[in-house]
């Protein structure tokens, strides 16, 4: 009798644990499922991010080249006037060297002269007085004329700006 | 004034200008004082001019003063040596 009922209990446990197995398996194929529906979402969102990015850089790259247009139209519209600074450059640059010079020399041959030539030191000193003046307005001036100009420019690429963005 | 010959004055008064105006580094005058009082005003072509004559005034007057130059020779090496000295020590016209 209780050997009957003990082989009746073994064989209830063993269906107890296979209805549990079998539940078991199942969760576990949901929650594989999951797993890989998981790391699906995960990789979209990566992708999403990683387009996202190069969109913004794409606007970058559109703004910089919109921007570099624009310079490039304000060079070609003022070139003449870019033209004549740069002639005002080197020419201001050539009259300082040759009036600073020439006047450096006739300093320094007006103290040479004293010695030898007493009568060379006024002439000689005025020439270097008369040069260094001179030399001196000029750069002055030809600076100002830069300055002048490039103020132009800019005031014409402030308004091209507004106008652009008005 | 000072027992000193007047030419000696104008010596150094153009020896000052002379090495001033040679001393101009990429458009910066090689000492500056009305550019640390009033920058806009030391930044314009007169302010500039006025500074040049200012600093080779002084500088003949105090050259002169201070060396007694008996000689035109002396009075150049004066005026050469008053803007030689301030330009070495001055950092910048700008101040910086």
């Amino acid at each position: 009798m209780k050997q009957r009922q003990l082989n009746e209990l073994l064989k209830a446990i063993e269906q107890d644990s296979s209805v549990v197995s079998t539940k078991n398996e199942h969760i576990n194929n949901v929650l594989s499922k999951f797993y890989l529906d998981q790391k699906n979402i995960d990789n979209s969102f990566t992708s999403f991010a990683n387009a996202h990015e190069s969109l913004s850089s794409f606007v970058k790259a559109q703004e910089s080249l919109s921007s570099l247009a624009k310079a490039h139209e304000l060079v070609s519209k003022n070139n003449d006037l870019l033209n004549v600074l740069k002639e005002k450059e080197r020419l201001e640059k050539r009259i300082f060297t040759a009036t600073s010079n020439t006047a450096l020399i006739s300093t320094i041959g007006a103290a040479i002269s004293a010695s030898f030539l007493p009568a060379a030191v006024i002439p000689a000193a005025i020439v270097a007085g008369l040069a260094a003046i001179g030399g001196y307005v000029s750069k002055l001036k030809l600076e100002h004329d830069a300055i002048e100009g490039a103020k132009k420019i800019l005031e014409q690429a402030n308004s091209d700006s507004i106008s652009t963005k008005g | 004034m000072f027992g000193i010959d007047r030419s000696y004055y104008f010596l150094c008064f153009i020896a000052a200008f002379v090495l001033f105006f040679r001393l101009h580094k990429n458009g910066e005058p090689p000492f500056a004082i009305i550019g640390h009082i009033n920058p806009a005003w030391g930044e314009s072509a007169w302010g500039k001019l006025c500074e040049a004559m200012i600093f080779a005034i002084l500088g003949a007057l105090i050259g002169t003063v201070l060396t007694i130059p008996t000689s035109p020779a002396q009075a150049i090496a004066a005026g050469l040596g008053w803007t030689g000295l301030l330009s070495a020590t001055a950092p910048s016209a700008g101040g910086e």
